[in-house]
């Protein structure tokens, strides 16, 4: 008698939000009732190597409720290709790397809901693409070079709160001024 | 509703097999479908109000929990701790059939707090445990033939990696 699998999707869900990422998908072969409930997760957190970059893509792009998205060291040195963090439904990102040498990876993010952002990287990327972050209000910028702050920068046109890293105030002053953007609406600058 | 104060009035609920149970009108806020019903009435509930999806046995038990934690939160400097070891024992006087059933039922009266613990106690059941043990646990009867499940394993090797075997 298999009790817990008839409880309705929206519990088990609830149950399994309550679970790291990673364990949560431990249980799509439970069986087949529960294969398919992780894809309607609205939040997702990758640490430490768990997954690799290939992977994580394929992954998430069955889950269409996709809100919140936590990576943290997911990168590893060395690792190429690129990172396409593309999701319509996404409204906070996360993403932190502490290697120190130079991602070799290309970054792409193009997210029209995302609304808090948040980056991190000792390093730069090898190449950073970032569309449609005008919905953006919240941000935190702290990364190692210059081209690729100022590719976010020059996206963030409604962004109202911003935070930026000492990393940056190193590498702006060096910018062309005409590249570093006006922000109106900003309601305070830490 | 003038003269009478808030915590004096009473509410009368009517389970499946018709059992009937008073309850406080400051404990029937804290179940939502209940609450929805009572405004619903404009305040004029004088005759029981039925559930017809909820039985005896999950209706005093909801009940208790709500009142001893309304209970613990009179005393401010104890409620933590008494809370948590009130709930711990809440949780494991249950069997799995009877954890279901009242997992159903706070979902269906809608009482937050309740099903916010009970799902955080079937969460804690399967974390850092091996697929095998929980689908033992729950009872979960597996649908997959053992062909399949590899594949499906494959498929999601990161999930598996290091999962401690008990």
């Amino acid at each position: 008698m298999d009790r817990i699998s008839d409880l309705p999707d929206c519990i088990l869900l609830h149950i399994l939000s309550f679970l790291p990422t990673k364990t949560a998908f431990s249980t799509t072969v439970l069986s087949r009732r529960w294969t398919r409930l992780c894809h309607d997760l609205q939040h997702f957190e990758f640490k430490f190597n768990q997954i690799p970059v290939g992977n994580l893509e394929e992954l998430l792009s069955h889950c269409t409720a996709l809100e919140t998205l936590v990576l943290d060291s997911v990168c590893r040195s060395g690792e190429e290709g690129q990172l396409s963090i593309c999701f319509p439904s996404l409204e906070s990102l996360h993403f932190k790397s502490y290697l120190r040498v130079a991602l070799r990876l290309i970054l792409v993010i193009d997210t029209p809901s995302l609304k808090r952002l948040h980056i991190q990287a000792e390093s730069g990327f090898r190449e950073i693409r970032v569309r449609n972050l005008h919905n953006v209000e919240e941000a935190s910028i702290d990364i190692y070079k210059q081209s690729s702050v100022l590719e976010f920068l020059a996206e963030l046109c409604r962004i109202r709160i911003l935070e930026l890293g000492l990393s940056v105030f190193d590498c702006l002053p060096e910018a062309p001024p005409h590249r570093i953007p006006e922000f109106n609406c900003l309601i305070d600058n830490i | 509703m003038s003269g009478i104060s808030d915590t004096e009035r009473m509410i009368t609920l009517k389970t499946v097999e018709g059992t009937l149970f008073d309850v406080k009108s400051s404990i029937a806020k804290d179940i939502k479908t209940v609450q929805a019903f009572i405004d619903d009435s404009d305040d004029d509930v004088t005759s029981p109000i039925p559930l017809p999806n909820v039985f005896t046995r999950e209706l005093s038990r909801i009940l208790d929990y709500l009142n001893n934690h309304h209970r613990f939160r009179s005393d401010i400097e104890k409620a933590d701790e008494e809370m948590a070891r009130y709930d711990a024992e809440f949780a494991k006087s249950m069997s799995h059939e009877e954890l279901k059933a009242l997992i159903l039922a706070a979902n269906y009266l809608n009482v937050k707090d309740l099903l916010e613990f009970l799902n955080q106690t079937v969460a804690d059941v399967i974390q850092n445990k091996s697929v095998e043990f929980v689908r033992n646990f729950f009872g979960i009867e597996n649908d997959y033939t053992p062909e399949e499940e590899e594949k499906l394993r494959n498929e999601n090797e990161w999930a598996f990696n290091g999962v401690e075997q008990d």
